[in-house]
């Protein structure tokens, strides 16, 4: 195998470990687990990009 | 955007000037920019003749009487993204429904997406005479990269802590060029500009006029007057002090530090057709700066003791992306969090206007040749980004039926929450990808040479903290602090 697959391969394997393993655990966690529970309360996505994609955005504008 | 193996700048603008002449029939018929009017526009009519040929009977005489009516694109369920999983990514595409909740299934949606892309692109490359074979080959490739993306970044740690999927997208791209190499027969499918202006038209139908005075004058003076005055200085600011080389890559950061961030640096980036690097670095900065500004500031807000409305408006005239100023704002309490989404959403309109003006510079004054003279109107139509007409087209006409439409408001959300929204991120996801398939980490190293677009950022960034509070303060805490909202 060519050391670019081998990259490749080490690479991917990281990205398992870390989305496969840490970050699941990570999410158990309280503070994690609190965090997330208090977002979906407020109804906030924190990756929105655009107002639009703020589902609480509907809420503020229709109590307007 | 320009493509990352140009030669220096001063060398392509030449190049732009000297190649021969296309009347605009022909532009519309084979170029980029059009096409991407065409694709998007064609996507806007199909989802609102959806959303309008099934509204209910009684819809219209409902909105006369003044009742409450919901409605949804019948597209809905036939569009969508990986959702959100925390154990298992399978969740992402299905999760078995219980006694209390149904099944949630996206997978569908995420084929559909395939689909509409595919075969949309399919036909207009068959149109404008490219390789359409080599891109039906090359597609799902592509699309499955996008769809990692979108999965990575929607595993809830990541999304609760604002790591957008253009990171994960990019990354995607960039473990594949710096590992194995990008390999030649992805090519076709690999269409950076055409997926990001085609996403761009369809984000203008998002871009509602009717949202800007939804805070009234405080909201407009925090959002419209200091972005701009922000944006230019820190413009100027590159150019005369740090003396930054590229001044594409000096408005994509200025424009994205000041506006809202990737959205902004996207559409930015487009109308001054800056390099694929110039864009992944801008978004890199601002991405990284939100995750700081989203948890300091409040901190800051509160040893201040600023009240919830100021600092709201604070928040939301300064952090860069939208979810961030959101979770910023909550943290304050109620009112902040809707000071701060309201004071982001008004922001979010300027992007519109600011490709439009960047767009309009560029062609006027910064790709014409130093010894030559002020280009006509004629230079400036041939050589203006077509694509932002039509994204601040999509806007316009979206906005009056917004306004002015029996419950267009209620099928204007619908078509956007139900299917444009989505087709959106997926063009933008696709383009990231592209973007990291196309740049080695050896371009990128230049950029960071001297820390100047660092610099750049933070003397931005600082700016615009210290005007924004000082017009967060005067609007909603001196001139109209009784009627702020």
């Amino acid at each position: 195998m060519s050391h670019r697959r081998v990259r490749l391969m080490a690479v991917i394997l990281v990205m398992l470990v870390i989305w496969g393993v840490v970050l699941p655990r990570l999410a158990t966690t309280r503070t994690v687990r609190e965090r997330t529970q208090w977002l979906e309360h407020h109804q906030i996505d924190p990756a929105a990009m655009y107002y639009t994609e703020l589902p609480l955005m509907d809420r503020i504008l229709a109590d307007e | 955007m320009s493509n990352p193996y140009d030669a220096p700048s001063e060398a392509s603008k030449s190049d732009i000037v000297e190649q021969p002449r296309v009347s605009t029939w022909e532009q519309m018929k084979t170029t980029e920019d059009w096409w991407a009017i065409w694709c998007a526009g064609l996507i806007l009519i199909v989802a609102f003749v959806a959303v309008w040929i099934s509204v209910p009977a009684n819809f219209f005489t409902a909105i006369d009487q003044g009742e409450s009516v919901s409605i949804s694109s019948p597209l809905k369920s036939w569009l969508a993204k990986p959702g959100k999983w925390t154990q298992n990514p399978v969740d992402a595409f299905y999760v078995a429904g219980d006694k209390d909740k149904g099944a949630t299934t996206t997978y569908r949606g995420v084929l559909g997406a395939f689909v509409i892309i595919g075969v949309l692109f399919t036909v207009a490359m068959t149109i404008r005479k490219k390789n359409a074979i080599g891109f039906i080959k090359a597609f799902p490739v592509i699309f499955l990269l996008a769809t990692v993306a979108y999965v990575l970044a929607g595993q809830s740690v990541i999304k609760a802590y604002n790591l957008e999927y253009a990171l994960w997208a990019l990354l995607v791209g960039l473990v594949i060029s710096n590992t194995i190499g990008t390999p030649h027969q992805w090519r076709p499918a690999i269409m950076t500009e055409f997926f990001i202006k085609t996403g761009l038209v369809l984000l203008g139908a998002e871009v509602l006029m009717s949202r800007l005075m939804a805070l009234g004058i405080p909201g407009i003076g925090v959002a419209w007057v200091v972005t701009p005055i922000v944006l230019i200085s820190t413009f100027v600011f590159g150019q005369k002090v740090l003396k930054i080389p590229s001044k594409s890559l000096n408005m994509v950061i200025s424009a994205d530090m000041s506006v809202c961030g990737v959205s902004a640096a996207i559409a930015t980036a487009a109308s001054c057709k800056a390099k694929k690097e110039e864009l992944s670095l801008a978004i890199g900065l601002s991405l990284s700066f939100t995750v700081v500004m989203m948890i300091v500031l409040p901190l800051a807000i509160k040893a201040m003791g600023l009240p919830d409305d100021v600092g709201g408006a604070w928040l939301g005239g300064t952090i860069d992306a939208t979810g961030a100023v959101a979770v910023a704002g909550a943290t304050l309490g109620e009112e902040a969090l809707e000071v701060a989404a309201t004071v982001k959403m008004i922001q979010n309109i300027l992007i519109g206007v600011t490709a439009f003006c960047v767009a309009a510079y560029w062609v006027a004054y910064v790709e014409k040749n130093s010894d030559a003279a002020k280009p006509g109107i004629g230079e400036i139509w041939y050589r203006f980004p077509k694509f932002v007409l039509g994204f601040i087209g999509a806007s316009i006409l979206f906005s009056i039926l917004h306004a002015n439409l029996a419950g267009g408001n209620l099928m204007i959300e619908a078509m956007i929450g139900g299917s444009t929204k989505t087709l959106r991120g997926w063009f933008f996801c696709l383009a990231f990808v592209c973007i990291g398939l196309e740049t080695n980490f050896k371009q990128l190293l230049p950029y960071f040479r001297g820390g100047k677009p660092m610099i750049l950022y933070v003397c931005g960034q600082s700016l615009n903290l210290l005007l924004t509070l000082i017009m967060a303060y005067l609007m909603f805490g001196v001139l109209f602090a009784e009627s702020g909202q």
